[in-house]
């Protein structure tokens, strides 16, 4: 990053002194974006950079891997939000955010009194109380402001009655009262200005939003009044009360406001730091040269603290106290489908702890803005989601100009206004992000001349104008975070957008841009989406109509858009699916083979699917797809499909189907040590102990490219010195004998066959040697690899049958696997179905089908009508069910099976990489017992629910055999007369008894070793564990 | 057994359209058992040549990546997969990598060269030199051995129309109940308004020239049953070999199978000793083992028709014998005189050596060891484009076995 810093220079005479280009630091750049190389290059560009045009970007890359700054989800910031708290108190919050403070305003109605809580005071404290503070010294006002409605007054008496009974009448006799509730610090530097700090604290910490000039409090009174005007207008009528979860009161903060954030932070610190560092050195008394501060910019600072934070995820502001974990993320590369979904993720503000059902729900707000359907299982769910495919997040917009221009259409304002004109019968208030602005007389009017300065592109498009004609306030918004999508514009009825328009979009002479300028389409906002009455299509608006939907199928996102017709299906399946479809192997980008990723998942033949839908062609998943069009038998067969099981065709394995390649990096690092030293590579020996080894290895004692590499075979012959900490004088002339040997072997599964595919040299940040090898391994599918439709349909293979077993149709058709049509009935996935219908038409009349959700009105998903004549034209039943016959027997099924392509993905979930057995094996140092997990080769533990049925069953002997014998048994010495463990002497061939100091009384005998440990142990701790032996 | 009738049949073959990858032919009077291990024999067992290892050697000027994951590199079985089943091996083969990288400009092939499938493009500058090895195999091993790319069978249905309750039918109704088909099986005779059958093998059992008939108050209006004796076979073959000589193959095949039935029953009686088991082994448990191994699902139907099997077992492998070759030997007959057998194949400039090849499969085929004969044809490709030059080389050194 580069930057223009003034500096000042020298003692006596002062100099401003500019330079220009000063590096304070740099900031990791997001791909994609304006500033990145990447942008604004069209494919030919990126293909020669080595770059995939499809990558989405919006990614950083810090320390060598791929970051997401994830989108996180908060409540509106500096919004009144009415609610009820867990003891069913109504509560109206204000959460402030200000450039300098952030801070959090609670208003409580316990027992019919208002009160106000905020962090600085010790308890709450009463809100009339407040007024006063504030200058409002007359209950009449306070009233006024509030409202006429005698309902208003009878509600907010006790709390006038509460402030009574404190004796505070005036101003002084508030700020007293207020002053012996600040909280006190434990060392009080308050004492200064002992009288401000109440005031203060009701000046900037008090509704933080609203500033106050030279004590100037109307604006903040009028603020309090409006809330408790919502408040009363709550207690009275339950549907005031606001919803936290309604996606209007959210904000969505992205990895541009994030970085910002931080970036304020890091930037005052250098500030500090420099100013620090400099006055070090003034005070030193020799100086030799004039002081310039542009030598003392530390640079590191916000390089080093970006760059951690994106790495690690953890946000740390000091200024606002923020500490947030798990920001950033590793970019899912498992599939194109994952990262692209990766992107779209939101990140919920809460704990994932919670168990409240409420912000798990799905919300009607939500439509359109977020995606339905992808949202994770689990303890996650409902929180965590992703954009749907048009939704924009606005970006922050200047407020001087719009708060000029509202005026200017008739806004009074605020100062000019007495309490009781406030809430004048017909007169709206004008919220600007959530300050008063003031009232305006003719709220539709006002609102539709902002809309048409919207539309005529004076302000700026992302701008939301909303009229609450419950609260009688016009919301005006221009902060950013907030979700919205584009519409169509209707008037009475009819689209803005006519053939014409779309013609031209088709030639290529309008761009979606160009729609925008128009004023043909316009981004609406949650909020906003509450004044504009939406047809779905065009066809069914009536004149009240004000847009129109784009396109249905929009209001789902990437993942679910792979679903073809996803609106045929059960809800969840496609929920399912969502998470599926990040797990499914294909191509991760075309730049695939050209990256050196520690983990790789690839399908050697992925095809693109044959029930595609517009949101796979929008996305790209046509050109990077993750499955393969597979011929599906719904029908049983062999029993060896139960519980969702496939049956695989064998001959349809061999020709490629499912099959994949899977690559692993290992690294190995040539390491320079402090004493000069380093790792050398030696040439392989070709002859010897080792020869067999290392085959794979070239001259230069790294494994050769196109080598295969097997389990124990060695991939580089790497030697380290022995001495690594007392230097050496010439480095390069130490001995053979002064190194040892420090090969690294393969470890991968037996019996299959990974080849080294690339080597790549490189250096690592401590600019040593570091060899990478890409170890590629290609695998056929097998019995419990793991496989899935498109519609939550999972299952294992399992069993593969020869082809001639199969069966087949008297146009030769043979399935490539058989799925059990008991997968139907409880899933109710109906979609799939019509996925198979619309997929063997599609093969016989060589016309992609399409399958967009809730396409058919809009010719975006093909009708089951008119996919099953399409199939009678060719030749086949209406139904997709084709006459078979047995593979074994050649006889005709009884049935008609239901028989046609479905795209099936195969996941990441393979057998090989999860098989475990072990018989006896290694075992741990301490204990003696087996290792854990499969990566140790581990013993299967056999637990204590298992124990306890083996006693109840009475298996005594099976207990013994499993609890020591195959575990951890010893043999030890055991003394009699002390009951402690004794030792055997090899010498005089007997147990002694170190504690007796004789073998006297020694009996040997077996436990486990691990109870053996356990009374050395507890010697150890003074505690004396003594064995009675009986006669056995 | 004496006093048994002799349900003997005389299989009889009917070739009704022959190509080089394409057959049609009628098998009649047998039944599914026997049409059916046909089939299977025609998917998996009929020997063929292909590529088996693949050993691609240093690529010159790094000629991308493309050279070890999709192609030939990546272990020998995919590399093969997509080329399934070559029995001119070495021709074929290198055709396939010709075709190959002269993918984008097909000026250079010759008309009638027939096009492999693409297993690598090559860049301009680059080349490939790899070492493939055709071993003999059958498709019950992997895909790529077996000859058949299609081969199925149907019955043959025999439709009944009632023609006086057809005639009951207006114009119109018969119409509608002949639309109701799928397929066009019926037809109206443009001159008498009569329903004819034109083609009753477009029929595909459907049912719904029974359900239409049905749901018009007609019930009966027609009767289809299929013929459980007939059957007409179709056979694509992958050009591995001809489609006429995978039939043969196929029942060559077939009849050693029924040769090793033979032989085990013959040493049955040395089997005495087993006792209980041996003649429990005889009492047709050996026999469905055996044609249960050899994959044909024959024992069923012909125990339904002849009772007692114990007894009868070599006089029905005998005639079953007998009905192999006599359908051998009539589909030997009927083929169509003008067919030509002899090998104008036109698989371009590789005709020679592909010749050979081929002719070394079908010497294999009298001895079906259980073993493979590795055919180590080692032909060096090196296919190699040049800055400037638009048109390939090939330069196959192919030494003749």
């Amino acid at each position: 990053m580069v930057s223009i810093e003034y500096t000042k220079g020298s003692h006596g005479d002062i100099t401003v002194a500019t330079k220009k280009d000063v590096i304070i630091g740099r900031l990791p750049i997001m791909l994609r974006s304006r500033c990145c190389v990447l942008n604004l290059r069209d494919e030919a560009e990126l293909a020669r950079l080595g770059e995939c045009p499809l990558d989405p970007g919006g990614y950083f890359v810090v320390k060598g891997t791929e970051k997401v700054i994830l989108i996180q989800e908060q409540l509106s910031k500096n919004r009144i939000i009415i609610d009820k708290d867990s003891k069913g108190h109504l509560i109206a919050s204000v959460t402030s955010s200000t450039d300098a403070i952030k801070s959090k305003t609670v208003f409580i109605l316990d027992k019919e009194k208002i009160r106000v809580v905020l962090n600085q005071f010790i308890k709450p404290i009463p809100i009339m109380v407040i007024m006063k503070a504030m200058g409002i010294e007359s209950d009449q006002e306070v009233v006024q402001m509030i409202g006429r409605d005698p309902r208003y007054g009878v509600l907010l008496l006790p709390s006038i009655q509460e402030c009574v009974e404190e004796n505070v009448y005036t101003q002084q006799q508030a700020l007293e009262y207020l002053e012996t509730k600040v909280k006190r610090f434990s060392f009080s530097y308050g004492s200064v200005e002992k009288e401000g700090r109440a005031l203060s604290i009701i000046r900037d910490v008090f509704l933080a939003n609203v500033l106050v000039r030279d004590l100037h409090f109307r604006p903040k009174c009028i603020y309090v009044a409006v809330i408790l005007r919502r408040m009363m207008e709550a207690v009275l009528n339950k549907d005031a009360i606001d919803d936290k979860d309604y996606v209007g009161n959210k904000r969505l903060e992205l990895s541009g406001q994030m970085i910002s954030l931080l970036f304020e932070d890091l930037f005052k610190t250098m500030n500090s730091e420099v100013k620090k560092s400099t006055d070090n050195l003034l005070e030193k008394s020799s100086r030799s040269s004039k002081l310039d501060i542009s030598q003392h910019l530390a640079r590191d600072i916000i390089t080093h603290g970006l760059e951690r934070a994106i790495s690690t995820g953890n946000w740390d502001v000091k200024r606002f106290k923020m500490h947030r974990k798990g920001m950033t993320q590793v970019v899912l590369r498992l599939s194109f489908i994952a990262t692209v979904g990766h992107m779209t993720r939101i990140l919920p503000q809460f704990e994932k702890s919670r168990k409240v059902s409420g912000p798990r729900a799905l919300q009607p707000s939500q439509w359109g803005m977020l995606c339905p359907c992808d949202t994770p299982e689990g303890e996650a769910c409902g929180l965590v989601k992703n954009l749907s495919l048009m939704t924009h997040v606005t970006t922050d917009d200047e407020e001087g100009p719009l708060i000029s221009l509202c005026h200017s259409l008739g806004v009074e304002d605020l100062e000019l206004l007495s309490g009781e004109e406030l809430h004048a019968p017909n007169s709206f208030l004008v919220m600007f992000n959530g300050l008063i602005l003031g009232k305006h007389r003719k709220p539709q009017h006002f609102a539709t001349a902002l809309r048409k300065l919207r539309r005529a592109g004076i302000i700026g498009e992302f701008v939301s104008v909303f009229v609450n004609e419950k609260q009688k306030c016009i919301y005006i918004a221009s902060d950013g975070g907030r979700v919205c999508r584009p519409l169509v514009i209707a008037d009475k009825g009819i689209s803005r957008v006519k053939e014409h328009h779309m013609k031209e979009l088709k030639v290529g002479i309008r761009t979606f841009n160009d729609f925008l300028r128009d004023g043909l389409i316009e981004y609406l906002d949650v909020n906003e989406q509450n004044n504009a009455l939406i047809a779905l299509y065009e066809g069914e608006a009536v004149p009240e109509t004000t847009h129109v939907e784009i396109e249905p199928f929009t209001i789902l996102g990437v993942c679910a858009g792979l679903i073809p017709f996803p609106h045929h299906n059960q809800s969840p399946r496609n929920t399912y699916q969502c998470a599926m479809g990040k797990q499914a192997m294909g191509n991760i980008a075309y730049n695939q083979l050209c990256r050196m990723d520690s983990l790789l998942y690839l399908l050697v033949y992925p095809q693109r699917p044959l029930l595609t839908t517009r949101t796979i062609e929008l996305v790209g998943y046509d050109k990077l797809g993750a499955g393969q069009n597979a011929t599906v038998a719904v029908m049983s067969y062999s029993g060896y499909d139960i519980e969702d099981a496939i049956v695989m065709n064998k001959s349809s394995l061999d020709r490629g189907f499912g099959r994949c390649i899977v690559t692993k990096k290992l690294t190995a690092i040539n390491q320079k040590y402090a004493n000069n030293t380093m790792d050398r590579i030696i040439r392989p020996q070709r002859v010897g102990r080792d020869a067999e080894r290392m085959q794979i290895l070239d001259d230069d004692g790294l494994a050769a490219p196109g080598e295969i590499i097997r389990p124990y075979d060695i991939y580089i012959n790497k030697q380290s010195p022995i001495n690594k900490e007392i230097s050496v004088h010439s480095p390069a002339g130490l001995p053979d004998s002064a190194y040892k040997s420090a090969i690294q072997t393969y470890k991968g599964p037996r019996g299959e066959t990974a080849v080294v595919d690339r080597v790549a040299l490189t250096s690592d940040k401590d600019n040593n040697l570091c060899i990478k090898f890409l170890i590629r391994h290609t695998r056929r599918p097998e019995l419990g690899d793991k496989f899935s439709s498109r519609h939550g349909q999972k299952g294992v293979c399992g069993t593969i049958i020869q082809q001639e077993d199969f069966p087949f149709s008297e146009r030769g058709i043979c399935p490539d696997l058989i799925m059990n049509p008991h997968g139907f009935p409880s899933r109710m996935t109906i979609g799939k179905m019509i996925e198979l219908l619309g997929g063997k038409a599609g093969v016989s009349c060589g016309r992609f089908h399409y399958g967009s959700a809730f396409g058919e009105p809009s010719g975006h998903a093909d009708r089951v009508e008119v996919i099953s004549e399409t199939l009678v034209k060719h030749g086949f039943s209406y139904s997709g069910k084709d006459f078979i016959y047995s593979g074994i027997t050649g006889s005709p099924l009884q049935a008609y099976i239901f028989m046609g392509p479905i795209y099936y993905q195969k996941l990441k979930h393979m057998v090989l990489d999860k098989m475990h057995a072990r018989a006896s094996g290694p075992r741990v140092m301490l204990t003696r017992q087996p290792t854990e997990g499969r990566s140790r080769d581990g013993g299967l533990r056999l637990g204590e629910m298992e124990r306890d049925c083996l006693i109840a069953y009475g298996a005594s002997m099976l207990i013994y055999e499993r609890l020591m014998v195959s575990s951890d048994p010893f043999e030890v010495q055991v003394c009699r007369a002390c009951g402690l463990l004794g030792y055997y002497n090899y010498k005089l061939k007997a147990g002694i008894c170190s504690t007796c100091k004789n073998g006297d009384n020694i009996s040997t005998m077996k436990l486990p070793y691990a109870c053996k440990l356990l009374f050395q142990e507890l010697q150890s701790m003074n505690i004396v564990p003594r064995l009675k032996l009986a006669e056995a | 057994m004496d006093g048994v009738v002799s349900y003997q049949r005389f299989p009889k073959i009917k070739i009704r359209e022959v190509k080089d990858d394409y057959l049609k032919f009628e098998l009649r009077e047998t039944d599914a058992s026997m049409a059916n291990a046909l089939r299977r024999v025609m998917i998996s067992e009929v020997p063929t040549i292909a590529i088996d290892l693949v050993r691609s050697r240093s690529t010159h000027r790094s000629s991308t990546t493309s050279s070890s994951p999709t192609a030939s590199a990546s272990s020998p079985s995919p590399a093969t997969a997509p080329c399934p089943c070559d029995s001119p091996a070495t021709a074929t083969h290198a055709t396939e990598t010709a075709s190959a990288s002269t993918a984008p400009s097909s000026s250079s092939s010759p008309s009638g060269f027939v096009r492999g499938i693409i297993i690598v493009k090559l860049r301009r500058g680059q080349e490939l030199r790899l070492r493939a090895i055709a071993r003999k195999g059958i498709g019950k091993d992997h895909a790529k051995w077996s000859p058949a790319a299609t081969v199925t069978f149907m019955y043959e249905p025999d439709i009944h129309i009632n023609e006086d309750m057809m005639e009951s039918l207006s114009l119109e109704d018969k119409r509608n109940w002949i639309e109701s088909s799928p397929t066009k099986v019926f037809d109206i005779d443009p001159s008498t308004h009569q329903v004819v059958v034109v083609d009753p093998e477009a029929y595909t059992y459907d049912d719904e020239v029974i359900k239409k008939a049905e749901a018009m108050g007609k019930p009966g209006l027609v009767e289809i049953y299929a013929k459980e004796t007939d059957f007409i076979f179709t056979v694509e073959s992958t050009g591995a070999i001809k489609s006429s000589q995978l039939v043969l193959n196929a029942i060559q095949v077939l009849k050693q199978k029924l040769d090793a039935v033979r032989l085990t029953e013959d040493t049955e009686e040395a089997d005495e000793q087993f006792g209980e088991l041996g003649a429990h082994m005889r009492g047709g448990g050996a026999l469905a083992t055996i044609a249960d191994d050899l994959g044909l699902g024959l024992v069923e139907s012909n125990t339904a028709s002849q009772g007692n099997i114990s007894s009868s077992t070599n006089q029905k492998l005998d005639r079953i014998i007998s009905m192999m070759e006599h359908l051998l030997s009539s589909g030997e007959v009927q083929v169509n005189p003008a067919m030509d057998f002899s090998y104008p194949h036109n698989y371009g400039r590789y005709k020679d050596s592909h010749y050979y090849n081929v002719k070394g499969v079908e010497d294999h085929l009298i001895d079906t060891s259980e073993e493979c004969e590795v055919f180590q044809i080692e032909p060096e490709i090196v296919i190699a484009l040049n800055e400037g030059e638009d048109e390939m080389k090939i330069d196959v050194n192919s030494d003749k076995p």
